[in-house]
């Protein structure tokens, strides 16, 4: 396996021209279906980790922490916010060590889903999010805007 | 063999071809105009390829929204998007973020209804 370079301090956006450079992109089958109660009109929402993230995420020492990016959340919810000043936080902070397939989607879910989505997911008459892999989503997409979590699902331990 | 490190601020060409005038660019102009993410995706809620990206969420019939792994400056970036054969491709709302954007992918018919099918984008705009 190739040796990922001292990163800390280069800027995010170098090390992913590293990484594309040396990596192979890894195709994830995991997927996370979720329901946002925000949203509740609209169907299920399904995230798909992108292979060169993930590519990243299992070398380890390119991505920060994902603590960096609810900081950054944090200041564009602030009312008038025009641009970051803290985007030294993504490339200043030390990066992730190397994570296995699952701790990444752990990753993506804290990163890419509403946080009122995963802190919360079991509370309620069912769960907001699912875990799964592709072959237990429904083969074909019609009727894909009616799609939800079932609500007699039934949960790994 | 290895390549080293070329560092530099400007490139300057003589033009000897053309006008014979030497003309300069400063590199950040270069840097300040690439697309900052881009993503080819074949299949709904799949990604083909792509460069500064997360996840893509499928939210439905032609609907994705595309996460950065690097985030933007500002929410004032510039979306490029495109759909295969004569379908459309567009930025899906009003509600801009620096964490990414989402595209809905349309048929043209009488009217205009959300579908699945190939699509690309690119963005471009100041990186956090």
């Amino acid at each position: 396996m190739i040796k990922t370079p001292e990163f800390q301090g280069t800027h995010l956006w170098e090390r992913l021209h590293w990484a594309k450079d040396n990596l192979e992109k890894v195709q994830s089958d995991i997927r996370v279906v979720y329901e946002d109660p925000e949203d509740m009109d609209n169907p299920a929402k399904i995230l798909v980790p992108d292979p060169n993230w993930m590519a990243c995420a299992l070398q380890g020492g390119i991505l920060p922490p994902v603590e960096v990016y609810w900081e950054l959340a944090k200041d564009e919810a602030q009312p008038g916010f025009e641009k970051h000043t803290r985007g030294y936080l993504l490339h200043n902070t030390k990066p992730v060590e190397a994570m296995t397939e699952e701790q990444a989607i752990e990753y993506l879910i804290m990163k890419d889903i509403p946080q009122r989505v995963w802190r919360t997911w079991d509370e309620g008459n069912k769960p907001k999010m699912i875990i799964c892999r592709t072959h237990q989503l429904p083969e074909h997409r019609q009727w894909r805007n009616a799609w939800q979590i079932t609500d007699d699902i039934e949960l790994a331990a | 063999m290895a390549f080293g490190n070329l560092k530099f601020d400007t490139l300057t060409t003589s033009d000897a071809k053309n006008t014979n005038t030497e003309k300069s660019l400063d590199t950040s102009y270069i840097f300040n105009g690439v697309a900052k993410n881009w993503l080819s995706a074949t299949e709904p809620g799949s990604v083909g390829d792509s460069f500064n990206t997360s996840t893509t969420t499928d939210g439905g019939s032609g609907i994705h929204t595309i996460t950065l792994t690097n985030n933007m400056a500002s929410t004032a970036h510039a979306a490029v998007t495109g759909m295969q054969d004569a379908d459309m491709a567009c930025l899906g709302e009003s509600g801009r973020s620096t964490t990414g954007y989402m595209v809905t992918l349309l048929q043209r018919a009488d009217s205009l209804t959300r579908t699945d099918g190939d699509h690309f984008s690119a963005l471009f705009g100041d990186l956090a």
